[in-house]
């Protein structure tokens, strides 16, 4: 802070005052300085003087001027009398043209302290003795660049020895203009306005991103210019002409064309700034005008180009007539939802700045540099533009210079959400509409998106897979040739049965004769229901030798579904065992049993590759399910590419876990014996218990498992950390969660996300997965080929949003008896050929690094733990029910995963039972189709179109019904499942419900505890509880011993490196921690530290320093060095104070303190009444907090009673209240409160001294106690104390929403560090 | 760029009649718009040469300033034409005392 007395000050203008908020909140920004940079080199004998930057400084106050802020909240520029300047020396001797500017670029980011009086400094870098590289930085809440023209202009006449030719009086005319205040009624009639024209406007774009957007802004940039052409540039102007509109509305026109097209939306926000120096007497006024206003413009794909420019130029117009609102205040008026982690209203930007006061130095802010330039004195300054002004948006196009006849452009954009290479795809894209719009602006904008025949072509080859000679065979060619080259070689075992190649192939040819014999020809379809076993392959193998296609039935599917199969399908039989047997008699059947041993016969002409080899049943929208048909062509395309890719070989080793009636089996059945390698078919029953699973992989020395998402999941939760180690993983059916993904390369050999609908055969694509690269599909596999169309079926830029299509030889033939919807979804796009694609319905987008990423379905078919269904299916089907007048299906994410809901409206009087409903679906459809929560509704919600608007469908309640996933699976289970549902008061909870998702907290955590211990003569502890939080979890600790986690030390949330150290608070358990730790960034351990007292009552410390004497003790014993993160809530924070304090003592490093809303242990925040009643009082606070309830109850209520009575009394109350159960146990609450009452008194008698160390105080903003605005931490921090209020109350600060914020300011002041990338 | 206007060109309403006001307005929007050789016809939009948004404002805030009333920013574009332009700016000046009303 500067010590010189001010001379002058005056309030801020209003154009001001969004800058000084956001440099208040981000005191690193340096998005907002402005620059002005040239090479300066010596052409005479001396350097001139620059006593003129000195009369410069003297003439104009605004170079001398503070931002400092008053009591109160109001804002003053203070002008000093005198200033120096500030100027920073460098020496840049050895940097070449491009590090130079690097360097200058970066140095010229860093922020300027509004604080200190003259907003701008210079840097010299100094090259060679007589040549320099000079920089001006200045910050724009003092200078816009008009301003800055101004001032270049004066100091290059006062240079050249002349008066300034600028009026002083004009020039320092700014006090007057931030003196005004904004006329009350025009602001209203402009805040109308604004209000109007942005009314339900999108809060944010849709622009596709390359990466997630970070939760909180870091105003980081960069820059990609490049430029249009002189043709297209022309043709700017002369359209401007003749559509009476300027080259600025019809580039604006442009960009929001293209806007529009990348974000497929109509309904464009772009802030543009403007000058807001409309009265001549401000041109000469040096100071900060410029405003920016938000133009919402509605680039439809229908609209003509010519029509836009007329909408712009009325949007321009009538913007401009309302110019003079200041963006902060529009803010203000629209209040916007908040959300730090992107710009309120409009984060695109459009400005063209084309400054007449700017003219005489344009080349300084062209593209490059150059080495011509005025001279003066004995002095030439010479262009060497340096990038500025990055960071201010996600991304914003700057005109307005012309190099050679073409329009310069620059594309500022945040390298956190764009990589480069997709911002230059933009550039490319941008120029080639523009060249296509002013040509023929009388074209809808959907046309003028298109690419030329030489970028689609270079598109299409993105998706182009590798070609591969397939020849005339099939899959039989390559098992024959094992057959006889490794014939004794294990090829597919089960638990009881093991074939050899030969086997194998003999025992096809049984299974052959036998169909043979029973009428199965070629082409004939064969199906079969049998549960998984090794023999499923031979018969297979069988049944294409004799040229037929199999029909898979699950047995676990309705009867009735597979009656509809068998009939559909026109199946010649169905192969099954006598158990499963309950297809209607018509339909003959072959019993396994009914295989045996014959002598060789000549079989008939084996299948050929465009025979069909199998076709499979999937969900179907119109309610019943349909047959994908597919060749043995595509299905030995998808062996071969993937045999390729995956390097499957002799000694892979992989265990079968998919049902046979999903084509996915395929790969683990007989990609391996392409290979020569091993097929170990497990049973049902292990595929859906991890632990066997693993003892299955064990056991036969898996290295390969394929599985979808949410069996990866059960397998990494279910499986000790080494069991996967060896496993190739292959993993696919449903989108792949990042944080899964990571976990699977952390445990297993190689990683592998699989895509492809059933349509193409399997798979389609496939990725490698990496460590440190996002999840993707990766690209298209062998002979197969995708590209990306938008809704007029046309190719789009890589980068956009479309959906896919694919083509090639995995194409299937075609949906069996259903020519309308094979001509619909497979269909030939006459301007790519005459080759077919298949619409898939998904959509994707090409990342930077050329793989596929998805994004969604563009219809309603889901995933559902990957398992496809059409939603319209069930709906279909309910529909179909008695009682039901209208239904929507839904999959709703819960925090436990997805669930497929039924929304239902009943007829009046005949609302059907959910255990009838589910029991009549359960005979029709597969159990996953299902649906497991039922909402009935008076009606369903509408869109303005009348039709259902999925986005206000209610979320289903917590408590609704839940199907078991999995059910106990022995007594322990059961017992404490009983247990956790009494507690919780929930039915049908499933053994891997976690605790506190629904509903438990701190005290039920407790009750539930001394629950099973008492039950069950186990000894868990509520550490156990935190660490698992599940009846699954909690089995599993009794059972192997490893129950009763040790003493004071509760992981919250293992990591790597230095743990976040976090103190219990006054009632000695850590529960309250669990949510913050949650939300803590990195992967830095989380540990809580409770308290001794809460297992060993003797074991408890009387005063704070000996508590925090024994943590230290035991956190060293896990961090033996400095240096510490230590904090707390409430009184965990002045305990964190003390260890912090002891540790400092001991010459140990402190990388922070925070303190959650914790009062300063000083004399005056003891209150006069503090005793046990008053701390009675807060534990009845606190029990209600968890439950959403406030319970404040009187302390003096409580004083009139005995103690013990006053405590009984609490209970009853808070029984009443419904806030602990009728069985809660009062010995366990009574010892709680002891803990309570100690730590209480503890903390009275706690008076520590002051300390340097700096502390962070996040302070619960809606707490009505008042110690204060600070807490009275004023009186302890002798070093920097950083205070922030967050909203909460000072209980519900830990709990969600609230606690997100708390971890944030956690996140950002200690752990998380921004980094810039380098620039290419 | 600072418009060179001095008061012996000051346009003055009180006096005005159209082609005055044409005069003048032409004289400013050769030298604003740079188009010393061009021919501006009265009835055109102003467009149609060029225009761009600085000129056009700097034109509105000059007026504003010479005539001492309030014009909006967006002036130009509210009448794009010399002749649209003078017709409006002669409908503010103020009627001599003793007209009908």
């Amino acid at each position: 802070m500067s010590t010189a007395v001010p001379v002058a000050a005056w309030p801020i203008a209003e154009e001001q005052k969004g800058l000084w908020y956001l440099q208040q909140a981000h005191p690193q920004l340096g998005a907002y300085n402005l620059l002005f940079s040239c090479t300066v080199e010596k052409t005479g004998e001396a350097w001139p003087s620059t006593e003129f930057v000195q009369r410069m400084i003297n003439d104009y106050p605004l170079l001398r001027t503070a931002f400092v802020s008053q009591p109160g909240g109001a804002v003053e520029q203070q002008v000093v009398a005198h200033l120096r300047p500030r100027v920073v020396h460098h020496d840049a001797r050895d940097l070449t043209d491009d590090s130079l500017r690097e360097r200058a670029r970066q140095d010229s980011r860093a922020p300027l302290d509004l604080n200190e009086p003259g907003a701008w400094r210079i840097h010299l870098y100094r090259r060679t003795p007589d040549c320099y590289l000079l920089v001006v930085v200045m910050h724009h809440i003092a200078f816009d660049f008009w301003s800055m023209g101004l001032l270049l202009k004066d100091a290059m006449t006062r240079w050249q020895g002349q008066p300034s030719t600028l009026p002083a009086e004009q020039a320092n005319g700014y006090e007057q203009h931030a003196r005004q205040p904004l006329d009350p009624q025009r602001h209203q009639q402009l805040t109308r306005y604004w209000t109007a024209s942005l009314l339900d406007a999108p809060a944010l774009h849709s622009l596709p991103l390359d990466h997630p957007r970070p939760g909180t802004q870091a105003f980081q940039g960069a820059s990609w210019s490049f430029r249009l052409d002189p043709a297209t540039s022309a043709g700017i102007q002369a359209l401007g002409r003749s559509l009476h509109a300027t080259p600025y509305m019809v580039m604006l026109a442009i960009y929001t064309g293209f806007l529009g097209y990348w974000s497929s939306s109509s309904d464009v926000v772009v802030s543009t700034p403007v000058a807001n120096r409309t009265a001549r007497r401000l041109r000469n006024t040096l100071g900060q005008f410029v405003n920016t206003l938000c133009l919402r413009t509605h680039p439809a794909p229908d609209v003509t180009f010519a029509t836009l420019v007329g909408d712009i130029k009325t949007t321009v117009t009538e913007a401009i007539r309302h110019q003079d609102l200041p963006f902060y205040r529009l803010v203000e008026a629209l209040a916007p939802k908040r959300d730090s982690s992107y710009q309120a209203i409009a984060q695109l930007g459009f400005s063209w700045e084309h400054l007449p006061v700017l003219e005489d130095f344009a080349a300084f802010y062209g593209q490059e540099a150059s080495s011509v330039g005025p001279t003066a004195g004995n002095v030439r300054l010479s262009p060497f533009p340096v990038p500025q002004q990055e960071g201010q948006l996600d991304l914003l196009l700057e005109m307005g210079g012309q190099t050679q006849g073409g329009y310069d452009a620059t594309l500022k954009y945040n390298p956190h959400l764009f990589d480069l290479a997709t911002v230059r795809q933009m550039a490319e894209h941008l120029a080639a509409m523009a060249a296509r719009m002013v040509a023929n602006p009388a074209l809808p904008l959907a046309e003028l998106a298109q690419a030329n025949a030489h970028q689609q072509a270079r598109w299409q080859a993105l998706g182009r897979g590798q070609p591969l000679i397939l020849g005339d065979r099939t899959l039989l060619h390559f098992i024959g040739q094992h057959a006889r080259a490794r014939a004794n070689s294990p090829a597919v075992a089960d638990a009881h049965h093991t074939y050899g190649y030969q086997q194998l192939w003999q025992r096809s040819q049984q299974w052959a004769q036998a169909l043979h014999s029973r009428g199965v020809v070629k082409g004939a379809r064969v199906g079969f229901k049998l549960e998984r076993c090794a023999d499923l392959v031979p018969l297979i193998i069988g049944i294409w030798r004799l040229g037929a296609c199999y029909v898979p039935l699950d047995p676990h599917f309705p009867a009735e579904r597979l009656a509809y199969i068998a009939q559909d399908a026109q199946l010649t039989l169905v192969v099954t065992e006598p158990e499963l047997d309950d297809f209607p008699s018509a339909i003959p059947r072959l019993l396994t049993q009914e295989v045996g041993e014959t002598g060789p016969i000549a079989l008939p002409e084996p299948a050929q590759a465009d025979d069909t080899a199998y076709i499979l049943y999937t969900s179907g929208s119109t309610g019943q399910p349909k047959g994908v048909e597919v060749s043995h062509l595509a299905l030995l395309n998808f062996m071969l590419a993937l045999h390729d890719e995956l390097a499957f070989d002799s000694q892979t080793r992989l265990l079968a876990v998919t049902t046979p009636s999903f084509d996915i089996s395929l790969l683990e059945l007989f990609l391996p014996l392409v290979a020569g390698g091993l097929v170990q078919v497990a049973d049902f029953a292990s595929t859906r218990d991890g632990a066997r699973l693993a003892g299955l992989i064990e056991q036969h020395a898996i290295n390969t498992l394929q599985a979808t998402p949410a069996t990866w999941q059960m397998l990494l939760e279910q499986t000790a950390p080494g069991a996967l180690e060896t496993l190739t993983a292959l993993c696919g059916g449903d989108a792949l969660p990042q944080a899964l993904a990571d976990r699977l390369l952390a445990r297993t050999a190689a990683v592998w996300n699989l895509y492809g609908p059933t349509e193409t055969t399997i798979w389609s694509s496939l990725a490698r997965l990496q460590c440190g690269v996002p999840v993707s599909l990766g690209k298209p596999i062998a002979n197969t080929e995708f590209i990306v169309l938008d809704e007029q079926q046309r190719l789009v830029p890589p980068g956009m949003l479309g959906e896919l299509w694919i083509g090639g030889a995995g194409l299937a033939k075609g949906y069996l008896h259903r020519p309308e919807l094979t001509r619909e979804r497979f269909c030939v796009l006459p301007r790519l050929g005459t080759q077919r694609w298949y619409r898939t319905g998904d959509q994707v987008r090409w990342n930077s690094r050329g793989e596929l990423e998805h994004h969604g379905r563009l219809d309603f078919q889901v995933k559902l733990r990957g398992y496809r269904i059409e939603l319209e299916e069930v709906q279909a089907r309910l529909l179909a029910l008695h009682g039901v007048q209208q239904a929507v299906a839904a999959v709703v994410d819960h925090e436990l995963g997805s669930a497929l809901v039924a929304y239902l409206v009943t007829e009046a009087g005949a609302e059907p039972a959910i255990g009838w409903l589910k029991s009549q679906l359960k005979a029709q459809l597969p159990a996953y189709m299902v649906p497991t929560e039922f909402v009935f509704l008076a009606r369903l919600p509408l869109t303005p179109n009348n039709k259902v608007d999925r986005q206000r469908l209610p979320a289903p309640g917590p408590r609704a019904t839940r199907v078991d996933i999995t059910a106990p699976r022995d007594d322990l289970e059961g017992q404490l499942l009983e247990i956790f549902q009494r507690t919780l008061r929930a039915e049908a909870l499933c053994i891997h419900d976690d605790f506190f998702d629904m509903g438990g907290h701190s005290l039920l955590a407790v009750d539930i505890i001394s629950q099973a211990n008492r039950t069950l003569g186990t000894s868990l502890s509520v550490a156990d509880l935190l660490g698992t939080p599940t009846v699954a979890g909690l089995g599993d600790r009794v059972r192997s011993g490893t129950a009763n986690a040790s003493g004071t030390l509760i992981t919250l949330r293992p990591g790597h490196g230095r743990p976040v150290w976090l103190f219990h608070p006054i009632g000695g358990n850590v529960l309250s921690y669990r949510e913050l730790g949650r939300h803590l960034s990195g992967n830095r351990p989380v540990i809580a530290v409770q308290s001794p007292g809460l297992e060993n009552p003797e074991a408890v410390e009387v005063t704070v320093e000996a508590m925090a004497t024994r943590y230290v003790e035991d956190i060293r014993q896990v961090q033996p060095e400095g240096p510490y993160l230590v904090g707390g809530w409430c009184f965990g924070g002045a305990i964190a104070y003390e260890v912090a304090s002891q540790l400092q003592a001991m010459g140990q490093g402190l990388e922070g303190v925070f303190l959650i809303d914790t009062r300063a242990p000083i004399a005056q925040n003891v209150p006069s009444d503090a005793d046990d009643s008053t701390l009675l009082s807060w534990f009845a606070r606190d029990l209600a907090t968890p439950h959403g309830v406030q319970w404040d109850l009187d302390p003096s209520l409580l004083r009139s009673r005995a103690s013990e009575d006053a405590f009984a009394y609490v209970l009853t109350q808070a029984k009443q209240r419904g806030l602990l159960g009728e069985h809660a146990d009062d010995e366990q609450l009574a010892r709680y409160f002891e803990t309570y009452l100690a730590n209480g008194i503890a903390l009275q008698l706690y008076a520590p001294p002051a300390t340097t160390l700096p502390l962070l105080l996040v302070l619960a903003r809606d707490e009505p106690a008042d110690y204060g605005p600070l807490l009275g931490w004023q009186h302890l921090a002798l070093g920097p104390l950083t205070a922030v209020p967050v909203a909460g109350d000072h209980n519900t600060v830990m709990y969600r929403p609230q606690v997100a914020a708390v971890a944030e300011l956690i996140n950002h002041h200690f752990i998380r560090t921004v980094e810039l990338e380098p620039q290419p | 760029m600072d418009s060179t206007w001095t008061r012996n060109t000051a346009l003055n309403l009180s006096h005005a009649d159209l082609p005055y006001l044409r005069d003048k307005l032409l004289a400013m929007v050769h030298r604003e718009m740079r188009l010393a050789d061009v021919v501006v016809a009265a009835d055109r939009n102003l467009a149609e040469y060029g225009l761009d948004s600085i000129v056009a404002l700097t034109i509105a805030g000059d007026l504003e300033e010479e005539l001492g009333i309030e014009l909006p920013p967006t002036l130009l574009w509210d009448y794009p034409t010399i002749n649209d332009l003078a017709g409006y700016l002669a409908s503010l000046a103020p009627r001599p005392a003793g007209d009908a009303a």
